[in-house]
């Protein structure tokens, strides 16, 4: 790819904020005209890279490039970039003509004049440079000053004076716009949002809608190169949004600026981008069109956070042949023989048929009709299958499951960490992994917060309670961190389980001990153990990382 | 009904008590007896007296010009403070806070006193001469009405949003005209009943104009006296001064004013028709 | 290296301001009231007021009076601001705007005002000199009382009261359970706006009364005028004690001076 086209380019990006990492080596480009999207879970850091790009953070370490110059420390009121805000921060005391007039009141632009043969020159500021030959001249008539001074001032005056001469820019004449231009500008940027007929009333009386309308048409009317949205319709309702959605990107394709947007909403990430960046705890996981993200996940969380998906555990059995939910399916990606994968299997892929005429066979648990389709919940065996179909069928019934080849997507596991993504927290605030309760530290999941003796979680000004009983949440835990117990029956312990693979890593064993439910747990040992051992697992409480599905929020008590 | 008729009543009386002696003294403005409670016949000579009393214009307008400038001073002084503060570290904010809560709890007397022995001690040992002026008392009046200012200020800067100031850097404007195109018309409301209550507290105020002041203003070369010192002094040897009485109705008669406009304004709705500069046709 | 602007700078010339004329002061009066006129360090002005049964008797009926007026003002006010804040009764704000009002008259002239009335109807300050400081220290600080406990009973829940009704109580136990416990932040300021300055007052109890009467806020002027700064200062050192022992008792309850501060 050519440089140039690069409207902005985040190189080596981190921010630190009190010690704690928010962004992390962050490395983007965002081509010219492009929608571009941050999507992940709230505290993933995506709201910080967009304020460093507007401009109200400043990176830790890293730089930015706005069209190859260097913007890192440029203030947000030099940069040609505009924001549409969470809660639209409108200006409440001015109306909607003012707010939108906001921007181009304050801009300055050259003054432009034509040449005898029409073409336009700019203006150079003649009293600047004057300015600056008179200093010049009075510091050489100085007698206070030192000759070491006087040399030294004469140095920097006559920098200057290169400076204003190399770079007429710097010296040019700018005016204001004049009035009329001004209007002609709002009167367009109003039109293009629809908002023509509202100008003169008051922000108070708009509403959430419109507002997020005077938001947009505020940020246009700059004209910026890059136009930056956070959460834009958050506030909306789920109709509104749809629209605002469509309209977006119509206004997008209109205009033929650079979004940025940033949401936690998958579903608008897929609907509006033409470029995906999904993140997690300040760092991308994986960048791409929606349609790349959606269909080839990078990793267990990418397919998790994006659309609805069945995650399993997975071992590669034959060439092109991977098995899991323990049946043997064909598949399309090839990976080395016994490595352990993860299969995201979407539930839109999975075709419902009668008992014993598709790969596998489950039962109806559960049913909730959606409008177009159904969606069912299938057990089979000790694991959950989540199936959309249109059909109908009766609960408690078994049907056969066809998943084919071109269903069934393969990622790489992630050998570092254990990710359990249907874990959650039992009524004495342990985390359950494979139903074995786990004790955890449910405070990381607020800074600052404590457990109080009911067993509710405080915020740290005591404001807030959280009951978090029965929150799903996905646990992570390093595999260094999962203890082996040799003794089955002692209390420590807690799970218990097989182990079904084993590799030598030159000093350590790395092992997989799967349970009676196909939980796996991966972990490292010193020691020697055998295959299909039977071992327990005991994990620290500190060491079991939480992220709740949902938002903090819904569990307020 | 009777409910209501009792309630009413109740307000009545305790209304009718509290206006009592105003409105006595404006009913004896009307005559020119020496006491009140003695009635000499309808006259207006109290009125035409007023106008020709220099030492009660003088303290009227001593009065006016502290509680105009010291309201200046605690407006700005206030107002800059509760901006700094609120975008001071959480620390630096709870010290200027806890600081700012002490003239507020504090009794005036206590005040006055601890501003009168600082100002004694710098003009002893470091101004060698007596420092008592107009500034040692617009000092006083700024520290008793500056903390009320922080405090009306305070809440709407915690009301506003956030972003409302970013914003105003996004479109372009420096951090100077940001704070001055945004986030000082969003605070205004705040700003002005820190002023007005400023005035109210500076007119009203008798403790700490009796230590902190000093010669000037009106008063030329003797000590400063304002409305509350040169009714306090009067009162002490006798009746309120008979000159005094066509004063309290025409101050009446200035708040009644003042309270028909506030309650107008806080009813007022907004109806202004726009023009739009630039506009053609 | 060139200084950037940043809103916080702005706090700076008013942190001076407070620490030059707030806390230096303070510490002046600390300074003045434990040592002597040679500046040496001493407790002369602590045994000199617990000796003196005068001035203990002055802390004592200063202490009554701010009692005594706080609960007559409470008493009184109580039921206006109720009512001015229930709707049923009254919808408009000319009735509080009343109430306001004599505030913002000179209050050296309505307490001259006062006595002159008082002795007019027989009731003068030479004969009566508790009553007459009584009744022109309620007059004085009714308002005090009214605006704070107004502004917290139109914050009140109304659905709690509601829901109170809906669960059986009557409209005695409405108030006790709902009504009272919900606006006892409005009563803990006003008692506050009430209390402090009552006991330090120098003008109203000086005019009443006159000069019979003698609260703290006298003494210490009667110090200070007298040239006894020690004295003078340990009076305000205790005044100051005082007014900090009342924030920490109040400190849960009371809304953040909201009563002062919403004056206008």
């Amino acid at each position: 790819m050519d440089e140039k086209n690069y409207i902005i380019d985040l190189k080596n990006v981190s921010k630190i904020f009190d010690g704690v990492t928010v962004v992390d080596n962050f490395n983007l480009y965002v081509k010219k005209g492009e929608f571009i999207t941050f999507l992940g879970p709230s505290g993933c850091g995506k709201s910080t890279t967009l304020r460093m790009i507007a401009g109200f953070e400043f990176p830790s370490k890293g730089e930015i490039l706005l069209k190859g110059k260097d913007i890192t420390n440029l203030p947000p009121n030099k940069r040609p970039i505009n924001m549409v805000f969470q809660r639209y921060a409108l200006f409440p005391h001015l109306d909607v003509y003012d707010n939108v007039a906001f921007g181009l009141r304050l801009k300055k632009i050259p003054i432009e004049l034509k040449d005898e043969n029409g073409n336009p020159i700019l203006k150079i500021n003649k009293e600047k440079v004057k300015q600056v030959k008179e200093d010049i001249r009075h510091t050489k008539r100085n007698k206070v000053l030192t000759n070491e001074e006087k040399e030294n001032k004469l140095a920097e005056l006559n920098e200057k004076l290169q400076h204003l001469l190399n770079n007429p820019e710097q010296a040019y004449k700018y005016r204001k716009l004049s009035n009329q231009e001004i209007d002609s500008k709002v009167a367009r940027a109003l039109k293009i949002v629809d908002l023509d007929s509202l100008e003169d009333r008051d922000i108070s009386t708009l509403s959430g809608g419109q507002q997020q309308r005077v938001a947009i048409a505020r940020a246009i009317v700059n004209e910026p190169e890059i136009l930056l949205l956070d959460e834009p319709l958050g506030a909306l309702d789920l109709k509104m949004r749809k629209d605002m959605q469509l309209e977006l990107k119509e206004m997008h394709e209109k205009l033929g600026i650079t979004f940025i947007y940033v949401t936690h909403d998958q579903e608008e990430a897929l609907t509006m981008s033409d470029t995906i960046v999904v993140m997690k705890d300040g760092e991308i996981q994986q960048i791409g069109t929606p349609k790349m993200i959606y269909d080839e996940p990078k990793n267990a969380f990418v397919a998790d956070f994006i659309g609805e998906s069945n995650i399993f555990n997975a071992t590669m059995i034959d060439k092109l042949k991977v098995r899991f939910l323990n049946t043997n399916f064909v598949c399309l990606d090839d990976y080395p023989l016994n490595e352990k994968v993860d299969v995201v299997v979407r539930p839109e892929d999975v075709v419902l048929t009668e008992v014993n005429k598709g790969h596998l066979n489950g039962i109806i648990k559960n049913r909730i009709f959606k409008g177009v389709n159904y969606e069912y919940t299938i057990m089979i065996n000790k694991n959950e299958l989540l199936v959309k179909d249109t059909k109908e069928y009766p609960l408690d019934k078994e049907v056969g499951l066809i998943i084919e080849p071109n269903s069934i997507h393969i990622m790489k596991k992630d050998f570092v960490t254990n990710i359990y993504t249907d874990a959650y927290i039992s009524k004495d605030n342990k985390v359950c992994i494979d139903d074995a309760p786990f004790e955890c530290n449910l405070t990381q999941l607020l800074p600052g917060s404590f457990i109080d003796e009911e067993g509710y979680l405080v915020s740290k000004d005591k404001k807030k309670k959280y009951n978090l009983t029965d929150a799903l949440v996905v646990a992570e835990v390093d595999i260094n961190d999962i203890e082996i117990i040799d003794n089955i029956d002692s209390d420590e312990a807690k799970v218990v389980g097989e182990i079904v693979d084993l590799v030598y890593k030159g000093d350590h064993y790395q092992l997989i001990v799967r349970t009676d439910n196909e939980e796996d747990f991966v972990c490292v040992t010193p020691y020697t153990y055998n295959l299909y051992d039977k071992v327990g697992i005991n994990i620290n409480k500190d060491k079991i990382r939480l992220r709740l599905k949902k938002e903090l929020s819904e569990y307020e008590a | 009904m009777v409910k209501k008729i009792l309630a009413y009543s109740y307000i009545y009386i305790i209304l009718f008590l509290m206006y009592v002696p105003i409105l006595v003294l404006i009913a004896f403005s009307f005559t020119n007896s020496t006491y009140i409670g003695e009635w000499n016949g309808l006259s207006f000579d109290l009125y035409v007296n007023l106008f020709k009393d220099t030492e009660i214009l003088v303290a009227l307008g001593n009065t006016i010009i502290i509680a105009l400038i010291s309201s200046v001073v605690s407006t700005c002084l206030g107002t800059l403070g509760a901006i700094g503060a609120y975008y001071s570290k959480k620390r630096s904010r709870a010290i200027v806070e806890n600081i700012n809560q002490i003239p507020v709890v504090n009794s005036e007397i206590v005040i006055a006193l601890s501003l009168t022995v600082m100002f004694v001690f710098l003009g002893n040992y470091i101004f060698k001469e007596n420092i008592f002026s107009f500034w040692t008392l617009l000092i006083g009046h700024v520290i008793l009405s500056v903390p009320f200012v922080y405090l009306n200020v305070k809440p709407k800067l915690s009301q506003m949003d956030p972003s409302l100031y970013e914003a105003a850097l996004d479109l372009g404007c420096s951090p100077r005209i940001a704070l001055r195109k945004v986030l000082v018309p969003q605070i205004t409301p705040g700003i002005v009943s820190g002023f007005m209550l400023s005035i109210t507290l500076s007119l009203d105020d008798f403790i700490v104009t009796a230590f902190t002041r000093g010669p000037g203003l009106l008063s030329g070369e003797a000590n400063i006296e304002t409305l509350s010192t040169l009714i306090q002094a009067k009162i002490k040897k006798g009746p309120i001064p008979m000159n005094m009485r066509p004063l309290t109705t025409i101050i009446f008669l200035v708040v009644l004013l003042a309270a028909i406009i506030v309650t107008i304004v806080k009813n007022k709705n907004k109806s202004k028709v726009k023009m739009r500069r630039g506009r053609v046709g | 290296m060139k200084l950037r602007f940043q809103r916080k700078y702005l706090c700076i010339p008013y942190f001076i301001f407070l620490i030059l004329f707030v806390i230096i002061p303070i510490l002046l009066i600390v300074y003045y009231a434990f040592t002597d006129s040679n500046g040496f360090f001493t407790f002369d002005a602590l045994v000199n007021f617990f000796s003196s049964t005068n001035k203990l008797n002055v802390l004592l009926v200063s202490l009554l009076f701010g009692v005594l007026n706080t609960v007559i003002c409470l008493i009184i006010g109580y039921p206006i601001a109720y009512i001015l804040a229930n709707k049923k009764y009254n919808s408009n704000y000319v009735i509080v705007m009343l109430f306001v009002m004599p505030m913002w008259i000179n209050f050296v002239l309505r307490t001259g005002a006062t006595r002159d009335v008082l002795s007019w109807i027989g009731l003068s300050g030479g004969e009566h000199p508790y009553l007459a400081t009584m009744i022109g220290l309620v007059y004085n600080y009714l308002p005090f009382v009214i605006l704070p406990l107004y502004s917290t009973m139109l914050k009140l829940d109304r659905s709690q009261i509601e829901a109170a009704i809906d669960l059986g109580c009557n409209r005695y136990q409405v108030f006790t359970k709902s009504i009272f416990p919900q606006s006892i932040p409005g009563v803990i300021s006003a008692a506050m706006m009430v209390f402090m300055p009552t006991m330090s007052s120098y003008v109203i109890p000086d005019v009443l009364s006159e000069g019979k009467v003698i609260l703290f806020g006298n003494s210490i002027y009667l110090n200070y005028s007298n040239y006894q700064w020690g004295d003078g200062s340990f009076m305000a050192l205790i005044m100051l004690l005082i007014v900090v022992i009342s924030m920490l008792v109040t400190r849960n309850f009371s809304e953040k001076d909201e009563g002062k501060a919403s004056t206008w």
